[in-house]
């Protein structure tokens, strides 16, 4: 699965739309730390290694091999987190490794999911922090030691210099401590707590960063999008209904793939065509049964849980929930897909947890034969269904690949559209050269796609 | 096989299987599941998909050439257009802009049809690009055109 994600990330081209600029910028400045210092002073976002990262890139590509370091660096980050995943998973039984396959297509069948691999900007820094945080949970299940630790610290400092989100790997570290996973110290969680503290410190005192503001960018609010100027109109005066509906909305977005983005898509559909295409159906109905199992192995372990009291099930649920809340904490500002991609990955280990809870137990011999033939069934269609949404994630790759090919034809007007024509021959080269890897990409005939797949496939 | 492998085998079956075709697609590579005829430039003009109309022309295709239509990229049955006229009749002007700046000509034997094709589209920025190639011809009858 890892390598059929890696050749339809390699597939699509490096895309125009907020990749060429920030390159066309890395061609400004003279080294990586130039990148970073001139990055912590911007207003709103502290994202240092975001930038030193795009600027080591652009330094090793050289002159001519942007696609190639750039999207060499998405498949490293592909198969870094499929290599975490499995590794948490610890599969030492045939069930185990079973239902690993079916965690597998949740994982990358889940909408948060998509985001992480048909973008970059022009690095995917969303699965760079699922990265993180897969990380951190391999370090927390791990039998420990100083190095344990210090990595612990180190992943942490990385993922909070390069996005927000990047503050999960915190709460990964905490929730699999409280949970029992203590492969990573509890001195070592104290350092990473005093390392958040600083973060704060240098964040909003020492810089006046600050935080995002409404004008930042659009928004989806109950069934429709809405502009800067929309929620400045709407939400101006008390923006804390419109954070709260962000919260709520990621977190129940990512538990029953409604709403998207903030935004209701079936009453949106229904509103507009009268009907809803079966993909939606597909996407919630298995987003539905799947959180209900996991809600079912939870509900017996809560009380235990306030108790300090944990199985295997009880850890990967606990700290799964943990995660997708704090996830969508994070996201008050704006919501979107990609931003709850590390609660996504999560979602996909409580379901791993959850699934291998109801074989168990259906699997027993003091369990009712109809019962046990009722949760087959139920289960296979479950695992049809996120097999289906695993097609359509490498389906809507493939479509991206025609987009990204064509916004390449244009890419000259583009540039002057944002104001951000190359302004020497280096510039122009790098747009050259990426715009000759980009064409001479065979693109996938998106034509000759069946109809079908628009309906079931779309995400 | 016990009663619990077996609920599990049904939950990693439909995974076992996609990991089955996906092992065999990237083996194979994408393309090699396109169907034959490999794509026209005629075709890529219909389907706005720009990228591939540079790329073909680049690889030597000639853009004045009449090529084949496959049934539903723009009727229902096979057709031979030129690039221009296929852009034309799918609507899409910037593609046909960017076949005139790649070489597609419009000429005294081509305008009348090109034109007639803009006019059924109804789009006025289409008929200009047309009219503005060959700003001198007289004026057309699209209905003698049509029954030629």
């Amino acid at each position: 699965m890892a390598a059929a994600l890696s050749a339809s990330v390699l597939a699509i081209p490096v895309q125009v739309t907020d990749s060429i600029v920030p390159l066309l910028q890395a061609e400004r400045l003279p080294s990586v730390m130039e990148a970073m210092r001139g990055s912590v002073g911007n207003q709103g976002y502290f994202r240092p290694l975001r930038i030193g990262q795009i600027q080591a890139l652009y330094i090793l590509a050289g002159d001519t091999h942007y696609t190639v370091v750039f999207k060499g660096f998405h498949v490293l980050l592909v198969v870094a987190l499929v290599a975490g995943f499995v590794s948490v998973l610890r599969v030492h039984s045939a069930t185990d490794f079973l239902v690993a396959v079916f965690a597998m297509t949740v994982l990358t069948g889940h909408h948060a999911f998509l985001g992480t691999v048909w973008e970059a900007y022009p690095i995917n820094h969303f699965l760079e922090i699922s990265v993180f945080c897969v990380l951190a949970l391999v370090l927390a299940r791990s039998s420990g030691g100083w190095w344990v630790d210090t990595l612990a610290v180190l992943i942490f400092a990385a993922a909070a210099l390069t996005l927000e989100s990047g503050l999960l790997v915190w709460v990964v570290l905490v929730a699999a401590w409280l949970a029992g996973w203590r492969g990573v110290s509890g001195r070592a969680i104290w350092v990473v707590s005093a390392a958040l503290c600083a973060y704060g410190y240098v964040r909003f005192v020492y810089f006046p960063t600050g935080m995002p503001t409404l004008v930042e960018r659009e928004s989806g609010f109950w069934n429709a999008r809405l502009s800067t100027e929309e929620l400045v109109v709407r939400f101006g005066a008390n923006p804390w209904f419109f954070y709260a509906y962000n919260v709520v909305a990621s977190f129940i977005g990512v538990l029953f793939a409604e709403p998207r983005a903030g935004v209701y898509g079936i009453p949106l559909q229904l509103q507009r065509d009268g009907t809803f295409s079966p993909g939606t159906l597909v996407t919630v109905v298995t987003s539905v049964a799947t959180t209900a199992l996991m809600l079912w192995a939870a509900a017996s372990r809560v009380p235990g849980w306030c108790r300090a009291r944990f199985d295997d099930t009880g850890r990967f649920l606990f700290v799964a929930l943990a995660v997708i809340g704090a996830n969508a904490a994070i996201s008050y500002g704006y919501t979107k897909d990609e931003i709850m991609s590390p609660g996504g990955l999560f979602y996909a280990l409580g379901a791993f947890a959850a699934v291998r809870q109801a074989v168990h137990s259906a699997g027993s011999r003091t369990t009712a034969s109809w019962r046990q033939g009722l949760l087959a069934v139920a289960l296979f269609v479950v695992a049809v269904g996120w097999v289906v949404r695993d097609v359509g994630t490498h389906y809507n790759m493939h479509r991206m690949v025609s987009l990204v090919r064509n916004e390449w034809v244009v890419v000259d007007t583009w540039l002057r559209n944002e104001q951000a024509t190359p302004t020497n021959d280096a510039q122009r080269r790098i747009v050259q050269v990426l715009r000759d890897d980009a064409i001479a990409t065979h693109g996938s005939r998106s034509f000759l796609f069946p109809r079908w797949a628009e309906r079931w496939l779309l995400q | 096989m016990n009663r619990e492998t077996l609920l599990g085998t049904l939950v990693a079956l439909p995974g076992l299987l996609l990991a089955a075709v996906a092992v065999i697609v990237v083996a194979a590579g994408f393309r090699a599941f396109e169907p034959e005829p490999a794509l026209t430039l005629s075709e890529a003009a219909a389907l706005r998909d720009n990228a591939d109309v540079v790329l073909l022309i680049r690889e030597g295709a000639d853009p004045n050439a009449p090529a084949a239509v496959r049934p539903a990229v723009l009727r229902s049955r096979t057709g031979v257009m030129t690039p221009l006229e296929a852009a034309v009749t799918a609507r899409h002007i910037e593609t046909a802009g960017l076949l005139m700046d790649l070489g597609a000509s419009v000429r005294d034997d081509n305008f009348e049809r090109l034109f007639c094709l803009a006019t059924r589209s109804r789009i006025d920025d289409l008929i200009t690009l047309i009219t503005a190639r060959l700003p001198d011809h007289g004026p057309v009858d699209c209905e003698a055109v049509a029954r030629r």
